[in-house]
């Protein structure tokens, strides 16, 4: 489903992608590991369209980045749902709204207008089907800038769960709850995703999480994938090593 | 306040041009203190004075005042209505984050040649229409159309409308990029983007301010008179070319009784959005 | 849950709201007889066609000249000395205009006295608090014709009008913004023995000055506009031309009094903007 190969990507002088080359089969859940300003969010921006590599290639699904744009783009782009680092909600609009804006690209503009003005009876329900499914349905009708921050993720989850994408792209998606909320939001992630038939691709900077609940693993080090393997054949100590060192055999081996 | 800011004083020409200008617009004003005292002015300040006291209450003519004062606030109302008609496309048009996308972390700003001249052309009708002073439009729709109402909604609705647009863009410029660029990462259109990422964050703040410029127009509304463009203005200014100025009292007191009255309302709509 | 949570929502909330909107826009409408046809009917858009042609080319003749280059003088002049001493006349009026120096707060005299001068205190921040929000009320042109009818037509009954105006304007906006200050350094300053005088001049008015240069240009560019129909009821400024250019249909000569007040309107506006800039 995903190619990437020679991905390159710099910002200024700074080159956060240089040459990543990645295969992700329809169904697949993957963790990304490794520690921050490793290339983990440019990668997704990669991933959901926003940013064209500026070197390699990377198809999704057949369709190659570069190659397409307008409608074309945007009809690629609403198979893919993206959980921000940052929830990126929209704060005076409601937790019903926020999650409504999930199903964004497949309305035209008399349909956006309209359910931003008086969504149907339809559609609330099944956002609040979602909201139950992440545990906050009470908070329906609340101000997103008046939740919490571990709220505030599950919205952006219920979100991209709403959007009912092929590949759902998960940026740090426990960073910002608590660690039995943490367990909790990735087996809700990984069940849903495995139920639906749906890509998973969540970046993380728990060694422990990853192990637990993916079978593979991708560690990702200064713009390079330093490691892409099975989690049986990665053993705590490689996993370890790597969170020191940005490799995953122990250091001057 | 931080080291890098030394307090300024001003150089000793800088003072002198300072000096030099408000004594030139003493000057050019025809500043004479000394002409409030003379008999003239004091026999008159007197006979005003004299003769507002007591306000001139008679049933029918508070009936009048009352019903002038709605049309004052319908004029107003209108107006308003018709200054967000024209600002919101001349705020969106005219806002750096709706029209080029610059803020939009999507990596393709529009930069075409046509989406520069729609919003300089937005900026730049915003600046002509609020430019010209309320009172002048109404004027020159008075005389265009007729007397009456319809001038001064027009006068009220186009001054505001350039005074919207700009502050509407500036409010808009004024969020954050990044929810919006979540919802283009949907799928999105830019359209879905603008009216449910951008402008829900600016909508509180928009909303506000229209709320102070209703009560702007209020006031605006009440000299409309001047012009012929009636409501509450046109009989004041009668009753004081009359020298009726009992008359003059009552319609200024209905007056400050409405501004006061809507500015309760701005306040709490403003302190609801704030 | 489910149903209980949907049956208590109301999905055509906001469509409500929107139609409640359009009543209230039809009843006015219908009350002051709005005629959006006289605006969007075949005269209207005729008369809009003459209008424009008459406006332009505007006229250039040296008197047309000299009117409206007199006229953008005398209007920057009064709207430099309304604002001007509208600014003195609210740095007078709002001390006592604010609660927490004259009612309540900390900063208010805590030296025992009698009732009498508690309740005379009270009717000055009262009085003082009518008198500012009456100037700012009274629409300035009422005002303007006011000093008409008491020092003759000309500039310097705009200027008063203007100045009284303004600064009941800042009368109460200088005492919101006294109230919502920061009381703390002001009480320190009260712990060292300072003086209300001294409070007033050395805590205070450094701590508003942001506000108050902010508020101040921002009224300098209203009364540029403010100055600019003054002459409408015989006080001065450009107006007097636009209104006699107006009221005789001389069309182009209004053409390059109305160009004249948007230079001079957009002068004052990107002045301020920039001074605005280099003082905050």
């Amino acid at each position: 489903m995903i190619q990437l190969q020679g991905i390159e990507r710099r910002f200024g002088s700074v080159a956060a992608l240089r040459g990543v080359a990645l295969e992700v089969q329809e169904g697949e859940q993957l963790a990304l590991v490794g520690p921050s300003g490793a290339g983990k969010t440019t990668l997704f921006n990669v991933l959901n369209f926003t940013l064209l590599p500026d070197a390699g290639t990377y198809r999704f699904d057949g369709v190659e980045a570069a190659e397409v744009q307008g409608d074309a783009r945007r009809e690629v782009r609403r198979r893919i749902a993206t959980i921000h680092q940052s929830h990126d909600l929209v704060g005076r609009l409601s937790t019903l709204k926020n999650v409504l804006s999930g199903r964004l690209g497949y309305w035209g503009r008399m349909e956006a207008l309209r359910n931003l003005v008086a969504p149907s009876r339809a559609a609330v329900a099944a956002v609040h089907g979602v909201l139950e499914r992440v545990g906050i349905a009470e908070k329906l009708d609340e101000r997103a800038d008046r939740l919490s921050g571990g709220q505030k993720q599950r919205v952006a989850i219920a979100r991209a769960l709403f959007q009912d994408a092929e590949l759902i792209l998960a940026d740090e998606p426990v960073a910002s709850v608590d660690p039995a909320r943490a367990v909790s939001l990735l087996e809700l992630l990984t069940q849903t995703a495995r139920d639906d038939g749906r890509t998973l691709i969540v970046s993380l900077h728990q060694a422990e999480l990853a192990r637990r609940f993916f079978p593979r693993i991708v560690g990702l080090h200064d713009g390079r994938v330093a490691f892409d393997r099975p989690t049986e054949e990665l053993s705590e100590d490689e996993l370890a090593a790597f969170f020191q060192n940005g490799s995953p055999s122990p250091s001057g081996s | 306040m931080s080291t890098r800011r030394r307090r300024r004083r001003p150089s000793f020409p800088r003072a002198l041009l300072i000096l030099a200008i408000l004594a030139a617009s003493f000057y050019g004003t025809g500043f004479r203190p000394d002409l409030l005292l003379t008999e003239h002015a004091v026999g008159n300040a007197g006979r005003f004075l004299r003769d507002c006291w007591p306000p001139y209450l008679d049933d029918g003519y508070v009936l009048r005042l009352g019903k002038l004062a709605l049309d004052t606030l319908a004029t107003a109302f209108l107006g308003t209505v018709g200054a967000v008609l024209i600002g919101f496309p001349l705020g969106v048009f005219g806002s750096r984050s709706a029209v080029f996308g610059a803020l939009f972390v999507t990596g393709e700003a529009r930069r075409g040649r046509l989406t520069k001249l729609l919003y300089l052309t937005a900026r730049g009708i915003s600046a002509l229409l609020r430019s010209i002073p309320e009172l002048v439009w109404a004027f020159l729709f008075v005389r265009l159309f007729s007397l009456g109402p319809t001038p001064a909604v027009l006068g009220i609705g186009i001054n505001y409308g350039g005074m919207l647009g700009k502050v509407y863009s500036e409010q808009l410029e004024h969020t954050n990029p990044t929810p919006a660029a979540a919802i283009e990462a949907t799928g999105a259109s830019r359209f879905s983007a603008f009216w449910w990422g951008l402008l829900p964050q600016a909508s509180g703040a928009m909303s506000a301010y229209t709320a102070y410029r209703f009560e702007c127009a209020v006031r605006a509304s009440a000299i409309m008179g001047f012009v012929g463009a009636g409501g509450i203005g046109q009989e004041i200014q009668l009753s004081m070319q009359y020298f009726q100025f009992d008359r003059v009292l009552s319609g200024v007191l209905v007056l400050v009784l409405l501004v006061a009255l809507i500015e309760l309302l701005s306040d709490a709509v403003q302190r609801r959005f704030a | 849950m489910n149903a209980a949570v949907l049956r208590a929502r109301h999905p055509w909330r906001g469509l409500i709201f929107l139609g409640g909107l359009l009543a209230v826009v039809w009843l006015a409408a219908w009350w002051v007889e709005f005629d959006i046809r006289a605006l969007f009917g075949r005269d209207g858009v005729e008369a809009f066609r003459k209008v424009g042609e008459r406006l332009w080319p505007p006229k250039l003749s040296s008197e047309v000249l000299h009117n409206a280059l007199t006229g953008m003088v005398q209007t920057l002049a009064l709207s430099i000395v309304g604002t001007l001493f509208g600014v003195l006349l609210g740095l007078l009026l709002a001390p006592f205009a604010a609660r927490t120096v004259f009612v309540e707060g900390p900063l208010v005299d805590r030296r025992p006295r009698g009732r009498g001068a508690r309740l005379g205190h009270k009717a000055v921040h009262v009085g003082v608090r009518l008198c500012a929000n009456a100037l700012r009320t009274i629409p300035y042109l009422i005002l303007a014709m006011l000093f008409v009818f008491m020092v003759g037509l000309g500039p310097f009954a705009g200027a008063l009008a203007l100045a009284l105006h303004t600064g009941g304007v800042f009368g109460r906006l200088y005492a919101q913004a006294i109230d919502e200050l920061d009381p703390r350094p002001l009480l320190a300053l009260q712990a060292t023995g300072a003086s209300r005088f001294q409070i007033w001049f050395y805590g205070m008015l450094p701590a508003l000055r942001p506000a108050l240069l902010s508020y101040t240009f921002y009224r300098w560019e209203v009364n540029i506009r403010e100055a600019a129909v003054l002459g409408f009821v015989g006080a001065g400024g450009l107006g007097y031309h636009i209104q006699f250019a107006l009221g005789t249909f001389h069309w182009s000569a209004l053409g390059t009094y109305l160009l004249a007040t948007l230079v001079l309107v957009l002068a004052v506006d990107a002045l301020s903007a920039r001074l605005r800039k280099a003082l905050l």
